[in-house]
């Protein structure tokens, strides 16, 4: 934790589970054993040890959309992570925000100071001890030994009211000088030795001091020391019969003195005049569980402890229609955890021009400068959550968008060419010249790169507006650049063009209006875990003639047979032979093949070939790292060549 | 307590199952509500409770249970299930189930201890079958959270899993339906007597 605002996301996550488990024990308080009353406080202690927030998820309630709203009333727009459950200054205060976090480190540090003391006061009355006599330790050691616990050290201290064991590494059991306590009470104690109770004490109590602010861990904490006494005291009375449970409870309600009661590295049965009513309590329920609990328990906690842990992703932001505060703390808590979720929301803030899904995806320096122009709309409901996302002409909405020649740019980001078709020209009126067969896409180089543990979107360029005669982008667009292969060979240069097209998703088909009626919708919410779905993979063969014009008038019939060769693989001993004129084909595995008869006075360029495919977006293969290729003139094979890839053609 | 009372308790948890176990459905819309199986088995532990004190301490889970099964099933024809909208009550509800079962199936077995002959071995069947849908239950939800990393492995383990659940069912209907009729046989000997 860097700051105040990471510290309240984990304490705010912490106090709901607490919350929950509160509720839980309290709900199975008769049905579950003390064992399993105090093992449910292990799922607390994970949670804590748990940086929240990782990967945007959140436990049971989006407690990042209260930071983020409280954050944004103080005019602080950096983006919150938890990285370390413990807190960690690294830089000089500058604001009010960080003035509170050294305040909060001082609190920390006092109360682990006031442990430490209580505990060196107590090692200093320890001092005083002596060890018990020979004969007394080994009616001890007999005792321990018949419930099988390892005996530790064993000393007598005056002025002391009862037993308890300190220490983690090298425990002691210390005893009240001149005083000959009840077995009963020397068996909670063994019971504390054999399970290690000392070091859950000191757990508990440095959870206590990271939450000292929260009162709702603190009170959990002191629930979970005082469930810790109540597991022994199951354990002792397991072990006994009748009167002696009753004589047990006696001697519980007994003990009121309090002085070592709660001292870090330590256990004393008497842990507090308030806690013993709770467990004279317990006590009075006490009944021996059936065989087989012990399973039960364990599978109620992992029930408990997955969901809490793992936590869930945001699905989607809110929109609070008038206000702006409240709809943009709920998308910067609702980050982008793909690349594929980034480029959806990016993609969806053009579509529906939604600035509030373009805050899902933006980088931390964008945030002020989108949250001020937001704001800036708050008096006119009507125009939020607009936002001028850079197109001059509005998009065609249901047309959904297209990512095209999508590509790994290192480790953490990805470039590709976002393209949405636009409602009308981006021209004036006078030059649309009602030519309805115009369609119009802008397109705009995009990159989206892993900012921590939430991608974001950056366009690289402004939208650009492009001519086009597609209707969808289903099979790619001639209008648009791909990534080229491309040799020299026999006075041709032959290219490929080579386009991916993601998609992640269709129009949906709905209910309409009207009973049994279906409309066409594309659902415009952006998915910030969404992946693509699809990938179209098109691709088309040109051959430019670079030669003399004699030659040219020679050749009557040209074809180009290719396939791709991918990093490790062997090229095909045989490819297909265009055979006929005027033909073309390919296959699944993006071969092709194709052959045209030319008349006088073609070209330079010629289409050859063309074709695609369609697979889901996880079976894409990398890019061929180049085509083994023939040419074909007149019928006849007469060149081979290797079409490499052309760096840079994308932008 | 009446043998009578004991056989109607044992044949309702039995028919219980059948609703809580299997789910046929007429589009979104369960022709076998889990809520009448959660209402068949209060009615069971009113029944039974003179049997086993402990079964009282199912009841108010019980009430949980058949409520929120009734609201879903209510909410079926509508298409809006209420399962997957709150990560609280999923939780809670998950855990319930889980116990409910548990403890339900340890009571009944200590009934069937009871009054079982010597040779017959019913609170045994009970017990390893609570043991098995006990682990099934909580596998089922554990897997379920994370399907989102192992996808279609996880599709194909859970299908195992509810392979072995339905079975289960059977086998734990089968159990309780052969108890019944060992109740009944000693009902009919105690009336010929």
């Amino acid at each position: 934790m860097f700051d105040i605002w990471s510290f309240m996301i984990q304490t705010l996550t912490v106090s709901g589970a607490a919350v929950l488990i509160l509720g839980v024990k309290a709900l199975f308080k008769d049905k579950l054993p003390p064992k399993w009353q105090f093992g449910v406080w292990s799922v607390l202690g994970i949670l804590m040890l748990f940086p929240t927030g990782l990967g945007g998820r959140y436990s049971l309630f989006r407690w990042q959309f209260l930071v983020e709203l409280l954050k944004l009333w103080v005019g602080e727009y950096s983006v919150t992570r938890v990285w370390f459950p413990v807190p960690v200054i690294y830089k000089l205060p500058e604001t009010v925000a960080d003035w509170m976090f050294v305040g909060y480190v001082c609190g920390v540090l006092v109360s682990g100071l006031r442990y430490v003391v209580s505990y060196v006061k107590l090692r200093i009355v320890l001092h005083m001890g002596r060890e018990i006599s020979a004969e007394r330790r080994e009616r001890f050691r007999e005792f321990a030994g018949k419930y099988e616990v390892e005996l530790c050290r064993v000393i007598e201290v005056p002025g002391l009211s009862g037993a308890f064991v300190c220490g983690v590494l090298r425990p002691v059991l210390v005893l009240p000088e001149g005083e000959d306590p009840d077995d009963k009470i020397i068996l909670h104690e063994l019971f504390h030795l054999k399970h290690k109770d000392v070091l859950w004490n000191v757990i508990i109590c440095i959870f206590r001091c990271l939450h000292w602010c929260n009162p709702l861990i603190v009170y959990c904490a002191n629930r979970a020391i005082n469930d810790m006494e109540s597991r022994c005291d199951q354990y002792v009375l397991e072990q006994l019969e009748g009167e002696e449970r009753r004589e047990y409870g006696r001697i519980l309600l007994s003990m009121a003195n309090d002085r070592f009661a709660r001292t870090s590295g330590s256990t004393c049965i008497n842990n507090g005049g308030k806690n013993i009513g709770k467990r004279i309590e317990a006590i009075a329920r006490f009944k021996k569980y059936p065989k087989g609990m012990g399973l039960v328990s364990v599978c109620v906690l992992i029930l408990l402890a997955f969901p809490l842990v793992m936590g869930v992703r945001p699905v989607v932001a809110s929109d609070f229609r008038d206000s702006v505060r409240l709809s943009f703390a709920s998308a910067r808590s609702t980050p982008c955890t793909t690349y594929g979720g980034a480029f959806d929301a990016y993609a969806k803030s053009i579509l529906a021009q939604n600035g509030y899904y373009r805050a899902m995806c933006a980088s931390e320096q964008l945030q002020k400068e989108l949250f001020q122009e937001m704001q800036k709309k708050e008096g006119a409901a009507w125009y939020l959550p607009f936002w001028k996302c850079g197109l001059i002409v509005p998009p065609d909405v249901q047309k959904g968008y297209a990512v095209f020649n999508l590509t790994q740019e290192g480790e953490n980001a990805y470039e590709g060419m976002l393209a949405v078709m636009l409602a009308y020209p981006p021209g004036p009126p006078e030059e649309q010249n009602g030519d309805e067969e115009k369609l119009w896409l802008a397109v705009q180089n995009v990159r989206v790169e892993k900012d921590y543990d939430r991608w974001v979107a950056l366009p690289l360029e402004e939208f650009r507006y492009v001519e086009t005669k597609n209707y969808s982008f289903a099979w790619g667009c001639k209008e648009l650049p791909g990534i080229v292969y491309t040799g020299e060979v026999g006075g041709f240069r032959i290219e490929n063009v080579f386009q991916r097209v993601h998609v992640m998703e269709h129009p949906a088909t709905i209910q309409g209006k009207a009973a049994l009626t279906f409309d066409s919708c594309y659902e415009t919410t952006p998915k910030p875990s969404g992946e693509f779905t699809e990938v179209t993979e098109m691709q088309y063969v040109n051959c430019t003639y670079l030669g003399d014009e004699e030659q040219k008038e020679t050749i009557t019939r040209i074809g180009v047979s290719l396939a791709p060769v991918y990093e490790g693989e062997a090229p095909p001993e045989v490819l297909r032979m265009p055979y006929g004129a005027d033909m073309a084909g390919s296959s699944n595995s993006g071969e092709q093949w194709g052959s045209r008869d030319v008349k006088p006075g073609w070209g330079p360029t010629v289409e050859l070939s063309g074709g695609g495919t369609v697979v889901p977006a996880d079976m894409a293969e990398e890019l061929p790292m180049y085509y083994v290729t023939e040419l074909y003139l007149n019928g006849e094979k007469v060149a081979e060549v290797d079409l490499t890839l052309q760096k840079g053609d994308r932008e | 307590m009446g043998n009578e009372k004991r056989y109607t308790g044992i044949g309702k948890v039995a028919w219980g199952y059948l609703f809580v176990y299997f789910n046929l459905k007429i589009n979104s819309v369960s022709l076998l509500p889990a809520f009448v199986g959660y209402l068949l088995f209060l009615s069971a532990i009113g029944d039974l409770r003179e049997d086993e004190r402990e079964l009282e301490l199912l009841k108010p889970l019980g009430i949980i249970l058949a409520v929120w099964h009734g609201l879903n099933w209510l909410g079926s024809f509508w298409n809006a299930g209420l399962g997957g909208k709150w990560q609280v009550v999923d939780i809670l509800i998950g855990m319930i189930n889980l116990y409910f079962h548990f403890q339900l199936l340890t009571n009944l077995a200590s009934v069937a201890r009871r009054y079982q002959s010597e040779r017959q071995v019913f609170d045994k069947k009970l017990l390893g079958y609570r043991t098995v849908q006990t682990v099934i239950l909580t596998a089922l939800i554990v897997i379920g959270h994370f399907f989102e990393w192992i996808g279609n492995f996880g599709t194909v383990v859970s299908a195992l899993a509810v392979l072995v659940y339905l079975v289960l069912g059977i086998a734990l209907m089968r159990v309780l339906f052969a108890f019944r009729r060992c109740l009944r046989e000693d009902r009919q000997g105690t009336e010929y007597l």
